[in-house]
């Protein structure tokens, strides 16, 4: 189940489990778990997007913060340019995440507000010694430039300015410690639409600037298809497809991912695109179903679905799938 | 009247010889305004000194005890449960009696405003721990910490700022506090002793009934301590106003 192109990987995830324990009485006995993630393995190459995708509850943002290590996994390994990330004890940890940061989702939240935006950039710059305090200025608005802010806004606060603009600057504070990898943790999706597109634009116009790798999360598919070189579609906390982007939106295998793609809306009103309707809701991470976690909901469920579980099986060129129906080895020729 | 007419009706001033007193006297003929005046002093240091202390104490648990966590916060937490379920006014009382009989008026007046501080704290911290509990989880925080800045940053560039708005509220909200709690102990007479002029000490001899009855205007200093909380109570609003212009 090797994910597309592990040779030259920037960031390899194998096998990451994070349980979040439920307590319960009066001595905190563990009770339970929450399976928020549940070995999800996966590798980007350098210079390139992977998105991951799934429903709210399927485990991406946790994922993300995991390869940050804002939350501590369970098991499993991080490989970012050959460093365990996982094992790193927390001084190295901070070296490290000069080369992996974070765009958040909220960009009022994730802005201190009483903070200008010379004061945040300079804050990154500080931390690192990265600039030193004479070229300091010149280089938060050379970020600033980098990012399109007018350089007269530097000295203003975050509320002085609109959703788009805060997360231009949450983008620039990202890179002001000249980072490999960024997560993106939904980005665009507390942004009106019409500047999605220019966020988007202004992030792939960066990676071929600065040959930025990105892990992107997010929900909204046209965006993922607009950005992604790769595609991981999560559910439950198990990647059930992975590939590259176009063949995972061109010819999807996993009745899940059919089933996702097929909800979003087509801008031609003849386009009689038949939609997937999914009965019930997503399971509980606390208590799964058995085998396949997406059998309760599938159209096309047979009796191994029910029993046990299938790992990512390769169905073609740089592209994986998790289903007992239509990627069993053998099943390869059902790819449409 | 102003030299002209004869006149002996009065309207604002004592008979030929006497003196003025706007607000009487006290039973040993004492000007009750001068004295008030004069309390004010005694009142209101005690009220600053003690809320000074008490919110270094309350900071420096508050945050230590919020930004760390685990056992020390529990520990913390049910120390100042056990502190805010004594009553009051019997432990104030205890305290202020375990000062020396023996000692100089100064010495008591610095004694009794650490006993008032020794209890004001506990209210403070457990709001800066709230409020770092809440804050350390946010974004930018989190923003900040990923970026590679220290602890102390975060607590003074990114933790601190958040709530000082709300802090200079609760400071000025607790200032009334003691000030009422020095009243309350001088009042009951554990407090400061008669060479001393409080509000508290002076209302002390307002106690019985038949005094008020009598000479009602021995109850001018609580006069004076009403106006002076209702006035620090307007002072916080204020403030809260004036140090949060960046609220979103």
């Amino acid at each position: 189940m090797n994910p597309p192109a592990t040779n030259h990987a920037l960031l390899t995830v194998t096998d990451l489990v994070k349980h979040f324990p439920i307590r319960k009485g009066v001595f905190s006995r563990v009770s339970g778990a929450v399976r928020a993630v549940d070995g999800v393995s996966f590798s980007i190459p350098k210079g390139k997007t992977l998105s991951l995708v799934g429903e709210s509850g399927s485990g991406k943002t946790t994922t993300g913060k995991m390869i940050l290590r804002l939350i501590e996994p369970t098991s499993g390994a991080i490989r970012f340019d050959g460093i365990d990330v996982a094992a790193l004890p927390k001084p190295e940890l901070r070296a490290l995440r000069r080369r992996m940061q974070f765009i958040f989702q909220d960009p009022y939240g994730s802005l201190n507000p009483r903070m200008t935006v010379y004061a945040v950039l300079a804050e990154a710059l500080a931390a690192h010694n990265l600039a030193p305090r004479g070229k300091r200025r010149a280089r938060v608005l050379e970020l600033m430039d980098l990012v399109g802010l007018p350089p007269e806004s530097a000295d203003r606060y975050p509320n002085e300015f609109s959703g788009g603009q805060r997360q231009r600057i949450g983008i620039a504070r990202a890179l002001a410690v000249e980072p490999d990898l960024i997560v993106a943790d939904e980005p665009v999706s507390a942004l009106d639409v019409s500047i999605q597109a220019q966020i988007l634009n202004l992030m792939e116009d960066l990676q071929d600037r600065l040959g930025l790798t990105y892990l992107f999360i997010g929900h909204d598919l046209s965006v993922v298809q607009h950005i992604s070189d790769y595609v991981a579609v999560m559910y439950l906390g198990r990647i059930v497809e992975m590939g590259s982007a176009e063949t995972v939106f061109q010819h999807p295998v996993h009745p899940y991912t059919k089933a996702l793609l097929s909800a979003v809306p087509v801008p031609d009103p003849r386009g009689g695109k038949q939609r997937i309707i999914l009965t019930g809701d997503v399971p509980s991470p606390i208590n799964p179903p058995s085998g396949c976690f997406f059998h309760p909901r599938c159209p096309d469920r047979q009796n191994a679905c029910t029993s046990t579980a299938q790992s990512l099986v390769e169905v073609g060129s740089e592209h994986c799938v998790a289903c007992h129906v239509h990627a069993a080895p053998g099943s390869i020729s059902s790819i449409g | 009247m102003w030299g002209l007419i004869p006149c002996t009706r009065r309207l604002l001033s004592v008979a030929p010889g006497g003196t003025l007193f706007l607000l009487g006297t006290d039973s040993l003929g004492r000007d009750v305004f001068s004295r008030v005046i004069y309390g004010a002093r005694i009142s209101l240091t005690i009220g600053l000194i003690g809320v000074a202390l008490s919110f270094v104490i309350g900071l420096v648990i508050g945050v230590f005890s919020g930004y760390y966590g685990g056992w020390p916060d529990h520990v913390i937490q049910r120390g100042i449960e056990i502190l805010r379920s004594f009553p009051t006014i019997p432990l104030w009382m205890a305290l202020s009696a375990a000062l020396p009989a023996s000692w100089s008026p100064l010495q008591v007046y610095l004694g009794i405003t650490l006993v008032l501080s020794f209890i004001g704290w506990t209210g403070l911290a457990r709001q800066v721990r709230g409020k770092i509990l809440a804050l350390r989880e946010e974004d930018f925080v989190v923003a900040a910490s990923l970026l590679g800045a220290g602890r102390w940053r975060i607590m003074l560039r990114h933790l601190l700022p958040s709530f000082t708005s709300h802090i200079i509220v609760s400071l000025t909200l607790a200032l009334p506090g003691m000030i009422l709690g020095e009243t309350a102990l001088s009042f009951l007479g554990l407090g400061l002793r008669p060479p001393i002029t409080s509000w508290g000490v002076l209302l002390k001899e307002a106690q019985n009934v038949q005094a008020i009855a009598s000479y009602p205007w021995l109850l001018a200093p609580a006069l004076a301590v009403i106006v002076t909380v209702l006035a620090f109570n307007f002072v916080g609003d204020g403030l809260r106003d004036a140090a949060d212009p960046y609220a979103r």
